[in-house]
């Protein structure tokens, strides 16, 4: 962790004056960071903004020395980005897209190993569950660091992603929630 | 990532394992063989102790005197050897009550069976005290420990042939302290020290009180028997003496260890095996929490009829497929990314 955590702290810290250490922070963390932000806005072009925001902010931050864990800390700026979009948008223009969105996707279940199907699936978990899935899969997040960011217990953070596995297995098997 | 929580998992065991190491090596050295040292508290004695019998005026077996206390002195003495039940020595204590005979007895002794054997003159200065041994217990105790520890490791001169096998200083009897004092060679290892230490006290008890004691000092008294007396270096006297004669050692600086004391640290030790114990539990505890933790992240799901373990990177796990499925910001999102990045630090 602390090689890792040494390595991006490196990007962030030359970036502003390096390109190319922008490029490899971006490499890095752009698709976990955007995944985070599609799945929590439902929406590709809002993701991207709030990924975008989000490395200007960092290019602006003085200090990222102090910061535990930069993995974490990155997407969980991505997360408060993306949850400030949210609530600035109208919620019925979102559930509107989203059941586009979901209907199409849902139509590849019958061929299971499509992405497409678990995508779908995701989007339908609840928001804490589909929050807390894609930082573990998709963030590499351990439970601990989930916790921090959610600001819930380990317990809480690891049975909401026992619910959301098995509730994914249910849809993935053809089931309803 | 993975990598560094494996490292990170070995790194936890490694701390727990030396942590049960680590405690399990502290603890050995609080063992009941270990070797007890003056502490403030003071369960070991390491201020100036008397030595057993030291400052005790023993009577004189023969006394100068009238006839009634001579008799007196005469059926004590004879106590000790005929079976009186119950009896366990006597003494005068100057500082205490210097006219006075004290007569040790157990229990289940019968006093009208002393009294009526002193002469009626003598049966008021007689004083009884209630002791935990007979004499003939501590008497044998005390000839057990002579012969055993050093009466066989020397010639017939009581000349010590055999020092290497020495570990004894001296013994001595104290009927007034009812035990054996036992002089323990403060030159041996500590760990023999231990050894004997504990050697001594599983065999006799609380009829014995260990001293720890240099080796020039003289050893031993008997209560009045033989006395056998060596330098360790040098001369080796035996002999009978008409006048009891109190130990010789040096009580200064030295360390007893009672019976009590030995079972103290007995005891605590004990309490530290518990912590031990205690301790290893929680961390087992833990550790299989924490290997629960990582076993059950790896839950077996079921995708198209077939199961998979996630995070075991296989493809049809959901894991894997969550994984395929992430999102990419496309090539114009990239383009304005790094657009507004340049433009950023053109401004900056």
């Amino acid at each position: 962790m602390s090689t890792e955590n040494d390595q991006l702290t490196i990007w962030i810290q030359n970036m502003r004056t390096n390109r190319d250490a922008f490029a490899a922070l971006y490499e890095e963390m752009s698709r976990p960071m955007y995944t985070v932000a599609c799945r929590i806005l439902h929406n590709r072009s809002d993701a991207e903004d709030v990924v975008q925001d989000v490395f200007l902010k960092m290019l602006k931050t003085d200090d990222f020395a102090a910061v535990g864990n930069i993995r974490a800390y990155i997407l969980q700026m991505v997360r408060n980005e993306a949850l400030m979009l949210l609530r600035k948008r109208s919620k019925e223009d979102l559930v509107e897209e989203v059941s586009a969105e979901q209907d199409t996707a849902w139509q590849g279940v019958s061929a299971r190993e499509d992405v497409a199907a678990i995508t779908s699936a995701i989007e339908r978990l609840k928001d804490d569950e589909r929050d807390i899935f894609t930082f573990h899969v998709n963030g590499e997040l351990g439970f601990e660091e989930i916790a921090g960011i959610m600001n819930m217990s380990l317990s809480a953070v690891y049975r909401r992603y026992q619910k959301a596995l098995k509730k994914l297995r249910k849809m993935l098997n053809g089931g309803n929630l | 990532m993975k990598t560094m929580k494996r490292i990170r998992k070995i790194l936890v065991m490694m701390l727990a394992l030396g942590f049960v190491l680590g405690n399990a090596a502290f603890a050995s050295d609080f063992g009941p063989t270990a070797t007890p040292t003056p502490t403030p508290g003071g369960t070991m004695i390491g201020e100036v102790e008397p030595l057993p019998g030291e400052d005790v005026e023993q009577p004189h077996p023969v006394m100068i005197g009238g006839e009634d206390k001579y008799i007196a002195y005469e059926e004590l003495e004879a106590m000790k050897t005929d079976g009186t039940k119950g009896f366990g020595g006597y003494w005068v204590d100057s500082e205490k009550e210097p006219e006075a005979i004290f007569v040790g007895v157990t229990q289940d002794a019968n006093k009208v069976d002393i009294l009526v054997r002193i002469p009626d003159s003598w049966k008021s200065k007689i004083r009884f005290v209630e002791v935990r041994y007979t004499y003939a217990e501590l008497w044998d105790t005390y000839q057990e420990i002579v012969q055993n520890y050093m009466l066989s490791i020397c010639d017939a001169n009581y000349r010590v042939i055999y020092p290497e096998k020495q570990v004894l200083v001296s013994a001595g009897m104290s009927e007034k302290d009812g035990h054996v004092g036992v002089g323990v060679l403060k030159t041996l290892s500590k760990e023999r020290q231990d050894e004997i230490i504990a050697e001594l006290f599983e065999k006799y008890g609380d009829k014995i009180i260990i001293v720890i004691e240099d080796p020039a000092d003289f050893c031993l008294d008997s209560g009045g028997k033989e006395v056998i007396s060596h330098n360790i270096d040098t001369s080796v006297i035996s002999g009978k003496l008409e006048n009891q004669t109190a130990m010789t050692s040096t009580a200064t600086g030295v360390i007893r260890i009672t019976y009590a004391d030995y079972m103290k640290k007995d005891g605590s030790s004990a309490n530290y095996t518990l912590w031990i114990v205690v301790i290893g539990a929680v961390v087992c505890v833990a550790g299989m929490f924490y290997v629960l933790r990582v076993r059950n992240r790896r839950v077996y799901a079921t995708v198209n009829g077939q199961t998979f373990a996630e995070g075991a990177g296989d493809a049809g796990s959901i894991e894997s497929l969550a994984r395929k499925a992430a999102e990419d910001v496309s090539e114009e999102g990239r383009n304005r990314i790094f657009a507004a990045y340049e433009k950023e630090r053109g401004e900056k």
